[in-house]
Protein backbone atom coordinates (compact mmCIF):
# COMPACT_ATOMS: atom_id res chain seq x y z
CA UNK A 1 0.00 0.00 0.00
CA UNK A 2 1.44 3.35 -0.79
CA UNK A 3 1.03 6.51 1.32
CA UNK A 4 -1.49 7.99 -1.00
CA UNK A 5 -3.63 5.03 -0.59
CA UNK A 6 -2.99 5.04 3.00
CA UNK A 7 -4.22 8.84 3.34
CA UNK A 8 -7.05 7.59 1.57
CA UNK A 9 -8.34 5.56 3.71
CA UNK A 10 -8.01 7.31 6.88
CA UNK A 11 -9.61 10.18 5.11
CA UNK A 12 -12.87 8.04 4.20
CA UNK A 13 -12.74 5.31 7.27
CA UNK A 14 -11.27 7.15 10.10
CA UNK A 15 -7.96 5.48 11.97
CA UNK A 16 -9.77 2.83 13.53
CA UNK A 17 -8.58 -0.61 11.78
CA UNK A 18 -12.58 -2.29 12.74
CA UNK A 19 -14.00 0.38 10.49
CA UNK A 20 -11.33 -0.42 7.31
CA UNK A 21 -12.50 -2.89 4.56
CA UNK A 22 -11.29 -6.59 5.54
CA UNK A 23 -9.71 -6.73 2.42
CA UNK A 24 -7.26 -3.71 2.75
CA UNK A 25 -7.03 -4.06 6.83
CA UNK A 26 -3.61 -6.09 6.41
CA UNK A 27 -1.73 -3.84 4.43
CA UNK A 28 -2.74 -0.81 5.90
CA UNK A 29 -1.71 -2.19 9.59
CA UNK A 30 1.74 -2.96 8.07
CA UNK A 31 1.89 0.37 6.14
CA UNK A 32 1.62 1.98 9.80
CA UNK A 33 4.14 -0.40 11.29
CA UNK A 34 6.74 0.03 8.72
CA UNK A 35 6.38 3.72 8.60
CA UNK A 36 5.16 5.01 11.79
CA UNK A 37 6.15 8.19 11.65
CA UNK A 38 4.03 9.08 7.89
CA UNK A 39 0.96 7.13 9.43
CA UNK A 40 0.87 8.90 12.57
CA UNK A 41 0.85 12.70 10.64
CA UNK A 42 -1.69 11.07 7.93
CA UNK A 43 -3.85 10.06 11.52
CA UNK A 44 -3.50 12.82 13.38
CA UNK A 45 -6.09 14.81 11.66
CA UNK A 46 -8.79 11.79 10.93
CA UNK A 47 -8.09 10.95 15.09
CA UNK A 48 -9.37 14.04 15.61
CA UNK A 49 -12.31 13.83 13.50
CA UNK A 50 -13.20 10.46 14.49
CA UNK A 51 -13.44 11.93 17.96
CA UNK A 52 -15.88 14.42 17.07
CA UNK A 53 -17.78 12.56 15.68
CA UNK A 54 -17.77 10.19 18.92
CA UNK A 55 -18.61 13.05 21.15
CA UNK A 56 -22.31 13.58 19.16
CA UNK A 57 -22.97 9.70 20.31
CA UNK A 58 -26.32 8.52 20.98
CA UNK A 59 -26.82 8.38 24.77
CA UNK A 60 -28.19 5.46 26.22
CA UNK A 61 -32.00 4.98 25.97
CA UNK A 62 -34.65 2.78 27.46
CA UNK A 63 -36.73 1.07 24.62
CA UNK A 64 -38.94 -0.68 26.39
CA UNK A 65 -41.82 1.69 25.82
CA UNK A 66 -41.56 2.22 22.79
CA UNK A 67 -41.39 -2.04 21.83
CA UNK A 68 -44.65 -2.07 24.08
CA UNK A 69 -46.23 0.66 21.92
CA UNK A 70 -45.36 -1.15 18.46
CA UNK A 71 -46.78 -4.38 20.19
CA UNK A 72 -50.17 -2.58 20.54
CA UNK A 73 -50.01 -0.61 17.36
CA UNK A 74 -49.50 -3.91 15.22
CA UNK A 75 -52.28 -5.58 17.20
CA UNK A 76 -54.31 -2.80 15.49
CA UNK A 77 -52.81 -2.86 11.90
CA UNK A 78 -53.44 -6.21 9.76
CA UNK A 79 -51.01 -7.63 7.95
CA UNK A 80 -50.84 -8.02 4.05
CA UNK A 81 -51.30 -11.28 2.86
CA UNK A 82 -49.49 -12.41 -0.46
CA UNK A 83 -51.33 -12.83 -3.59
CA UNK A 84 -50.77 -15.87 -5.59
CA UNK A 85 -48.98 -14.36 -8.29
CA UNK A 86 -46.29 -16.33 -9.47
CA UNK A 87 -43.08 -14.29 -9.32
CA UNK A 88 -41.46 -14.00 -13.02
CA UNK A 89 -37.67 -16.44 -12.35
CA UNK A 90 -35.50 -13.17 -13.29
CA UNK A 91 -37.04 -10.89 -10.83
CA UNK A 92 -36.01 -10.14 -7.14
CA UNK A 93 -37.75 -12.44 -5.11
CA UNK A 94 -36.98 -11.89 -1.37
CA UNK A 95 -37.71 -8.01 -1.39
CA UNK A 96 -40.89 -6.04 -0.95
CA UNK A 97 -42.87 -4.56 -3.63
CA UNK A 98 -43.15 -0.89 -2.64
CA UNK A 99 -46.54 -0.19 -1.48
CA UNK A 100 -47.49 2.36 -4.40
CA UNK A 101 -46.89 -0.11 -7.05
CA UNK A 102 -48.82 -2.79 -5.44
CA UNK A 103 -52.65 -2.40 -6.19
CA UNK A 104 -55.76 -5.09 -5.62
CA UNK A 105 -55.85 -7.47 -8.68
CA UNK A 106 -58.23 -6.37 -11.41
CA UNK A 107 -61.88 -8.45 -10.92
CA UNK A 108 -63.02 -10.10 -14.14
CA UNK A 109 -65.76 -7.19 -15.08
CA UNK A 110 -62.81 -4.39 -14.97
CA UNK A 111 -60.93 -6.28 -17.37
CA UNK A 112 -63.71 -7.23 -19.35
CA UNK A 113 -65.00 -3.35 -19.59
CA UNK A 114 -61.04 -2.17 -20.29
CA UNK A 115 -60.79 -4.64 -23.24
CA UNK A 116 -64.28 -3.13 -24.18
CA UNK A 117 -63.13 0.34 -24.19
CA UNK A 118 -59.65 -0.27 -25.96
CA UNK A 119 -61.73 -2.17 -28.96
CA UNK A 120 -64.35 0.64 -28.84
CA UNK A 121 -61.75 3.40 -29.08
CA UNK A 122 -59.80 1.49 -31.66
CA UNK A 123 -63.35 1.17 -33.84
CA UNK A 124 -64.12 4.72 -33.23
CA UNK A 125 -60.31 5.89 -34.47
CA UNK A 126 -60.13 2.92 -37.85
CA UNK A 127 -63.90 4.88 -38.61
CA UNK A 128 -62.44 8.24 -38.30
CA UNK A 129 -59.36 7.33 -40.32
CA UNK A 130 -61.80 5.84 -43.05
CA UNK A 131 -63.82 8.78 -43.15
CA UNK A 132 -61.01 11.36 -43.45
CA UNK A 133 -59.72 8.55 -45.98
CA UNK A 134 -62.97 8.70 -47.76
CA UNK A 135 -63.43 12.59 -47.94
CA UNK A 136 -59.91 12.87 -48.82
CA UNK A 137 -60.52 10.53 -51.91
CA UNK A 138 -64.10 12.65 -52.41
CA UNK A 139 -61.85 15.66 -52.73
CA UNK A 140 -59.20 14.37 -54.97
CA UNK A 141 -61.84 12.40 -57.41
CA UNK A 142 -63.58 16.27 -57.76
CA UNK A 143 -60.22 18.06 -58.17
CA UNK A 144 -59.50 15.81 -61.13
CA UNK A 145 -62.94 15.61 -62.70
CA UNK A 146 -62.31 19.28 -63.02
CA UNK A 147 -59.27 19.50 -64.42
CA UNK A 148 -59.04 16.59 -65.96
CA UNK A 149 -62.40 16.01 -67.44
CA UNK A 150 -63.52 16.66 -71.04
CA UNK A 151 -65.25 19.96 -70.55
CA UNK A 152 -63.61 22.88 -72.81
CA UNK A 153 -63.87 26.37 -72.54
CA UNK A 154 -65.73 26.68 -75.03
CA UNK A 155 -68.70 24.47 -73.20
CA UNK A 156 -68.42 26.49 -69.80
CA UNK A 157 -70.72 30.08 -71.63
CA UNK A 158 -73.42 27.86 -72.08
CA UNK A 159 -73.70 27.85 -68.09
CA UNK A 160 -72.14 31.41 -67.26
CA UNK A 161 -72.68 33.58 -70.20
CA UNK A 162 -74.90 36.17 -70.64
CA UNK A 163 -76.50 34.81 -73.85
CA UNK A 164 -77.50 31.62 -71.82
CA UNK A 165 -78.83 33.78 -69.13
CA UNK A 166 -81.13 35.57 -71.08
CA UNK B 1 -9.46 4.18 -5.23
CA UNK B 2 -12.43 1.13 -4.33
CA UNK B 3 -11.20 -0.29 -1.20
CA UNK B 4 -14.12 -2.99 -1.20
CA UNK B 5 -16.33 -5.10 -3.45
CA UNK B 6 -17.70 -3.68 -6.84
CA UNK B 7 -20.96 -4.86 -6.07
CA UNK B 8 -22.89 -4.46 -2.82
CA UNK B 9 -24.31 -7.75 -0.91
CA UNK B 10 -27.78 -7.15 -1.85
CA UNK B 11 -27.16 -8.91 -5.40
CA UNK B 12 -25.59 -11.93 -3.15
CA UNK B 13 -27.71 -15.17 -1.92
CA UNK B 14 -26.93 -14.81 1.56
CA UNK B 15 -28.54 -16.82 4.77
CA UNK B 16 -30.98 -14.49 6.54
CA UNK B 17 -30.45 -14.68 10.22
CA UNK B 18 -34.65 -13.55 10.29
CA UNK B 19 -36.13 -15.98 8.44
CA UNK B 20 -37.46 -18.53 11.34
CA UNK B 21 -38.76 -15.52 12.95
CA UNK B 22 -40.62 -13.96 9.60
CA UNK B 23 -41.86 -17.40 9.28
CA UNK B 24 -43.48 -16.76 12.65
CA UNK B 25 -44.60 -13.21 12.01
CA UNK B 26 -46.22 -14.09 8.97
CA UNK B 27 -47.93 -17.38 10.49
CA UNK B 28 -49.72 -18.74 13.43
CA UNK B 29 -51.71 -17.52 16.65
CA UNK B 30 -51.66 -13.69 17.28
CA UNK B 31 -49.31 -14.55 20.91
CA UNK B 32 -47.23 -16.66 18.73
CA UNK B 33 -46.80 -13.96 15.95
CA UNK B 34 -46.42 -11.00 18.73
CA UNK B 35 -43.41 -13.14 20.47
CA UNK B 36 -42.05 -12.84 16.87
CA UNK B 37 -42.40 -9.58 16.61
CA UNK B 38 -40.42 -9.26 20.04
CA UNK B 39 -37.49 -10.89 18.81
CA UNK B 40 -37.41 -8.66 16.04
CA UNK B 41 -37.50 -5.69 17.88
CA UNK B 42 -34.91 -7.50 20.76
CA UNK B 43 -32.51 -7.84 17.45
CA UNK B 44 -32.87 -4.66 15.61
CA UNK B 45 -35.06 -2.13 17.10
CA UNK B 46 -32.33 -0.41 19.06
CA UNK B 47 -29.94 -0.13 15.73
CA UNK B 48 -32.98 1.04 13.69
CA UNK B 49 -34.11 3.77 16.61
CA UNK B 50 -30.18 5.20 16.59
CA UNK B 51 -29.87 4.89 13.26
CA UNK B 52 -33.05 7.13 12.90
CA UNK B 53 -31.72 9.23 16.06
CA UNK B 54 -28.21 10.15 14.41
CA UNK B 55 -30.23 11.01 11.20
CA UNK B 56 -32.66 13.52 12.96
CA UNK B 57 -31.28 14.30 16.06
CA UNK B 58 -34.73 13.87 17.92
CA UNK B 59 -35.68 11.52 20.34
CA UNK B 60 -39.18 11.63 19.60
CA UNK B 61 -39.40 11.66 15.82
CA UNK B 62 -36.41 8.49 15.86
CA UNK B 63 -38.97 6.78 17.84
CA UNK B 64 -41.65 7.42 15.36
CA UNK B 65 -39.71 6.65 12.40
CA UNK B 66 -38.82 3.02 14.35
CA UNK B 67 -42.37 2.29 15.13
CA UNK B 68 -43.14 3.19 11.15
CA UNK B 69 -40.50 0.43 10.44
CA UNK B 70 -41.44 -1.91 12.46
CA UNK B 71 -45.38 -1.65 11.48
CA UNK B 72 -44.05 -2.09 8.44
CA UNK B 73 -42.32 -5.45 9.29
CA UNK B 74 -45.22 -6.97 10.65
CA UNK B 75 -47.75 -5.85 7.55
CA UNK B 76 -45.10 -7.03 4.84
CA UNK B 77 -43.80 -9.92 7.11
CA UNK B 78 -46.80 -12.80 5.16
CA UNK B 79 -45.15 -11.65 1.75
CA UNK B 80 -41.48 -12.52 2.73
CA UNK B 81 -39.64 -14.69 0.87
CA UNK B 82 -36.24 -15.47 1.76
CA UNK B 83 -33.35 -15.98 -0.39
CA UNK B 84 -32.05 -12.91 -1.24
CA UNK B 85 -30.77 -9.58 0.66
CA UNK B 86 -30.96 -9.95 3.95
CA UNK B 87 -34.53 -8.55 6.02
CA UNK B 88 -32.24 -6.64 8.28
CA UNK B 89 -31.33 -4.75 4.95
CA UNK B 90 -34.71 -4.56 4.07
CA UNK B 91 -34.98 -2.31 8.07
CA UNK B 92 -32.55 -0.08 7.41
CA UNK B 93 -33.83 0.80 3.57
CA UNK B 94 -37.16 1.61 4.83
CA UNK B 95 -35.43 3.41 7.91
CA UNK B 96 -33.17 5.00 5.76
CA UNK B 97 -36.38 6.33 3.31
CA UNK B 98 -38.17 7.20 6.41
CA UNK B 99 -35.66 9.69 7.75
CA UNK B 100 -34.72 11.23 3.79
CA UNK B 101 -38.57 12.17 3.95
CA UNK B 102 -38.59 13.59 6.86
CA UNK B 103 -35.46 15.68 6.94
CA UNK B 104 -37.14 16.77 3.10
CA UNK B 105 -40.15 18.02 4.95
CA UNK B 106 -38.96 19.41 8.43
CA UNK B 107 -39.44 22.85 9.24
CA UNK B 108 -37.29 24.44 12.20
CA UNK B 109 -38.75 23.17 15.22
CA UNK B 110 -37.74 24.88 18.67
CA UNK B 111 -38.83 23.26 21.50
CA UNK B 112 -38.24 24.50 24.94
CA UNK B 113 -35.87 22.78 26.92
CA UNK B 114 -36.29 21.89 30.68
CA UNK B 115 -34.66 23.54 33.36
CA UNK B 116 -31.87 22.16 34.51
CA UNK B 117 -31.50 20.68 38.13
CA UNK B 118 -29.47 22.96 40.80
CA UNK B 119 -26.25 21.14 41.86
CA UNK B 120 -25.97 21.45 45.46
CA UNK B 121 -22.65 20.03 45.90
CA UNK B 122 -19.30 21.90 46.59
CA UNK B 123 -17.97 21.77 42.82
CA UNK B 124 -20.72 22.28 41.39
CA UNK B 125 -20.03 25.67 39.85
CA UNK B 126 -16.72 24.15 38.56
CA UNK B 127 -18.92 21.04 37.01
CA UNK B 128 -21.05 22.98 35.64
CA UNK B 129 -18.98 25.00 33.78
CA UNK B 130 -17.40 22.12 32.28
CA UNK B 131 -21.15 20.57 31.57
CA UNK B 132 -22.07 23.91 29.84
CA UNK B 133 -18.81 23.56 27.93
CA UNK B 134 -19.37 20.13 26.98
CA UNK B 135 -23.12 20.71 25.96
CA UNK B 136 -22.28 24.04 23.61
CA UNK B 137 -19.34 21.48 22.29
CA UNK B 138 -22.11 18.74 21.16
CA UNK B 139 -24.44 21.18 20.17
CA UNK B 140 -21.75 22.42 17.94
CA UNK B 141 -21.12 19.30 16.53
CA UNK B 142 -24.50 17.86 15.87
CA UNK B 143 -25.41 20.88 14.30
CA UNK B 144 -22.60 20.80 12.11
CA UNK B 145 -23.83 16.76 11.42
CA UNK B 146 -27.00 17.97 10.40
CA UNK B 147 -25.80 20.35 8.02
CA UNK B 148 -24.36 17.67 5.97
CA UNK B 149 -26.50 16.27 2.94
CA UNK B 150 -28.73 13.34 3.61
CA UNK B 151 -26.94 10.75 2.10
CA UNK B 152 -23.33 12.24 3.74
CA UNK B 153 -24.53 11.88 6.83
CA UNK B 154 -26.16 8.09 6.36
CA UNK B 155 -22.84 6.82 5.09
CA UNK B 156 -21.19 8.27 8.37
CA UNK B 157 -23.74 7.35 10.91
CA UNK B 158 -23.63 3.52 9.14
CA UNK B 159 -19.32 3.19 9.37
CA UNK B 160 -18.70 5.30 12.92
CA UNK B 161 -21.91 4.52 14.72
CA UNK B 162 -23.18 1.43 13.29
CA UNK B 163 -20.20 0.00 12.44
CA UNK B 164 -21.55 -1.62 9.33
CA UNK B 165 -19.35 -3.37 6.63
CA UNK B 166 -18.54 -1.74 3.42
CA UNK B 167 -20.84 -3.88 1.50
CA UNK B 168 -23.68 -3.73 4.00
CA UNK B 169 -23.58 0.28 3.94
CA UNK B 170 -23.44 0.00 0.52
CA UNK B 171 -26.97 -2.37 0.39
CA UNK B 172 -28.84 -0.11 2.78
CA UNK B 173 -27.88 2.87 0.94
CA UNK B 174 -28.63 1.49 -2.42
CA UNK B 175 -25.26 2.05 -3.97
CA UNK B 176 -21.75 0.39 -4.96
CA UNK B 177 -19.07 0.22 -2.42
CA UNK B 178 -17.07 2.97 -4.52
CA UNK B 179 -20.09 5.14 -4.21
CA UNK B 180 -20.47 4.86 -0.41
CA UNK B 181 -16.92 5.60 0.28
CA UNK B 182 -17.19 8.70 -1.88
CA UNK B 183 -20.09 9.59 0.21
CA UNK B 184 -18.11 8.82 3.57
CA UNK B 185 -14.93 10.73 2.20
CA UNK B 186 -17.35 13.61 1.53
CA UNK B 187 -19.14 13.34 4.06
CA UNK B 188 -16.32 13.66 6.75
CA UNK B 189 -14.50 16.48 4.79
CA UNK B 190 -17.69 18.23 4.81
CA UNK B 191 -17.76 18.08 8.42
CA UNK B 192 -14.09 18.96 8.59
CA UNK B 193 -14.56 21.99 6.87
CA UNK B 194 -17.72 23.26 8.44
CA UNK B 195 -15.74 23.40 12.53
CA UNK B 196 -12.58 24.21 11.16
CA UNK B 197 -13.56 27.50 12.47
CA UNK B 198 -14.10 26.14 15.76
CA UNK B 199 -11.10 23.77 15.86
CA UNK B 200 -9.25 25.14 18.73
CA UNK B 201 -12.06 25.39 21.00
CA UNK B 202 -12.90 21.57 20.06
CA UNK B 203 -9.23 20.55 20.29
CA UNK B 204 -8.51 22.20 23.73
CA UNK B 205 -11.79 20.08 24.83
CA UNK B 206 -11.20 16.76 23.78
CA UNK B 207 -7.32 16.68 24.77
Amino acid sequence: MTQDDYQELVNTYGVHPSRWPEEVRARAMSFSYKHPERAMRINSDAALLDKIIDVAALPETANSLLMARILKAAQNTPQNLPRHIETPANDHPTRFLPEDRVGPPMSRWKVLAATLLVMMGIGFGASQAAFARSDYWAAETLYSFNIDSDYTSSEWPETISPETQQ
Amino acid sequence: MCFGNALHSGSNVVLDPDADILKRLAAGDARRQHQALSTLMERHLQAIKSLAWYMVRDEMIAEDITQEVFIRAWKQAPKWESGGAKFSTWLYRVAKNLCYDHLRKRTEIYSDALPEPVDETPNAQEGLLAREAHAAQKTRIEAALLKLPARQLMAITLCHYQNKSQNEAAAILEVNVRAYESLLARGRQNLRLQLKAHKKDIIGDLS
